[in-house]
């Protein structure tokens, strides 16, 4: 390539200015997490890559006021979703205080909900559950807390949202698990992983929200 | 004469600064120690207590109970030292509001940890800047229900 050709310098400035946008985040699409499948489709005479994100799987479980809770409850919603259980001393009580800010912001937003799974299902009745979201002051078409059944918890945990859940008699509580915020598209796709006890990091996924509900208005 | 009487002023004048200067020794020992307190239990604090209680001690809406304006805190000073050390269960009414979250107990702190984690909350939030120490402690201990 010819750098004293006027055309050529002229691409590259192009392409140098195009990419300068780029780097600048909150333009960009926030990023597809998980396992990515690239399958082949044959079309007419042509092939077709499509990409299969990563997608959360069918999930149904009961929430604090009894109700079923399923996939279809975050229809057409962007959501958070947690683990947690109600009797956990470490790190749970900062994820729910940090939760609770995300809840403030959000409040009037009917496009973002939240979804915090207990992962002590034999404690964390609906009855608790209950109890526990009204004291923090929240209801459930905004923060759903659910309960359900131990390995549908733990596995959806593991393999949907990709967090680690595990029960352990030697740390406090009882319980090993992972403090993450993880932010779910209206597509079942994850696009965002924090650390839920930390508040910068939720500060960053506070500033994503507003970044992914743009991309469906762009649509 | 006069020698002695010198002798007597200068011995008065020496042991009379002496003395001050004890008593300053004491006063200065006791604020480093108030000092190191409350820097060791605002530590222990953040280390044991404010996840829930939060770092400002205001706790978490009807979930937590707040350490910060609590008359609990004014009012049952056992029960405080109680259970830190041995947890608490069941309905405990702080400013009017009841509260029934369970607290985890921390058989670990030493009797002197515990007195710096009092210092510090009485301190900061109970508007009373006094120490605690081990002994007293170790003799509220003794009373607690749960041992």
């Amino acid at each position: 390539m010819n750098f004293n050709d006027p055309v050529n310098s002229i691409i590259i400035l192009l392409i140098l200015a195009a990419a300068g946008c780029n780097t600048e985040r909150n333009n960009q699409k926030l990023p597809y997490l998980g396992r990515k499948q690239v399958n082949p489709v044959q079309a007419n005479n042509t092939i077709r890559y499509d990409t299969l994100y990563h997608t959360i799987a069918d999930f149904s479980f009961v929430n604090q006021d009894s109700n079923t809770v399923t996939n279809q409850t975050f229809k057409d919603k962007i959501y958070v979703a947690d683990f947690f259980f109600t009797t956990c001393p470490t790190i749970c009580p900062i994820m729910k205080a940090q939760m609770l800010r995300i809840y403030d912001t959000y409040k009037s937003n009917p496009e973002v909900m939240l979804l915090s799974h207990t992962i002590d299902p034999d404690y964390d009745t609906v009855a608790l559950l209950h109890d526990f979201a009204d004291r923090l002051g929240v209801s459930s078409d905004k923060w759903q807390f659910v309960t359900g059944n131990k390995e549908d918890i733990y596995d959806i945990g593991q393999n949907s949202y990709m967090v680690t859940t595990m029960e352990d008699e030697d740390v406090p509580g009882g319980y090993i698990h992972s403090g993450a915020f993880i932010l779910v598209d209206k597509d079942r796709h994850i696009r965002g992983l924090y650390d839920g006890t930390d508040e910068k990091e939720v500060d960053r996924l506070m500033k994503d929200i507003p970044r992914l509900l743009k991309e469906y208005e762009e649509i | 004469m006069l020698g002695i009487l010198i002798s007597i002023s200068w011995f008065l004048i020496i042991s009379f600064q002496c003395g001050t200067r004890e008593e300053d020794r004491t006063s200065r020992e006791e604020k480093i120690k108030y000092k190191q307190y409350l820097i060791e239990g605002k530590r222990l604090y953040l280390q044991h207590c404010s996840n829930c209680h939060q770092e400002d001690g205001s706790g978490l809406a009807r979930l937590y109970p707040p350490i910060k304006d609590s008359d609990y805190l004014r009012n049952n000073e056992k029960n405080v030292v109680c259970s830190v050390k041995y947890g608490q269960s069941g309905e405990i009414r702080v400013n009017g509001i009841i509260y029934n979250q369970p607290m985890p107990s921390n058989l670990r702190l030493t009797n002197l940890e515990i007195a710096e984690i009092m210092t510090y909350i009485y301190s900061t939030w109970g508007g009373e800047k006094i120490i605690f120490t081990h002994l007293e402690i170790a003799q509220v201990l003794d009373s607690c229900e749960k041992k």
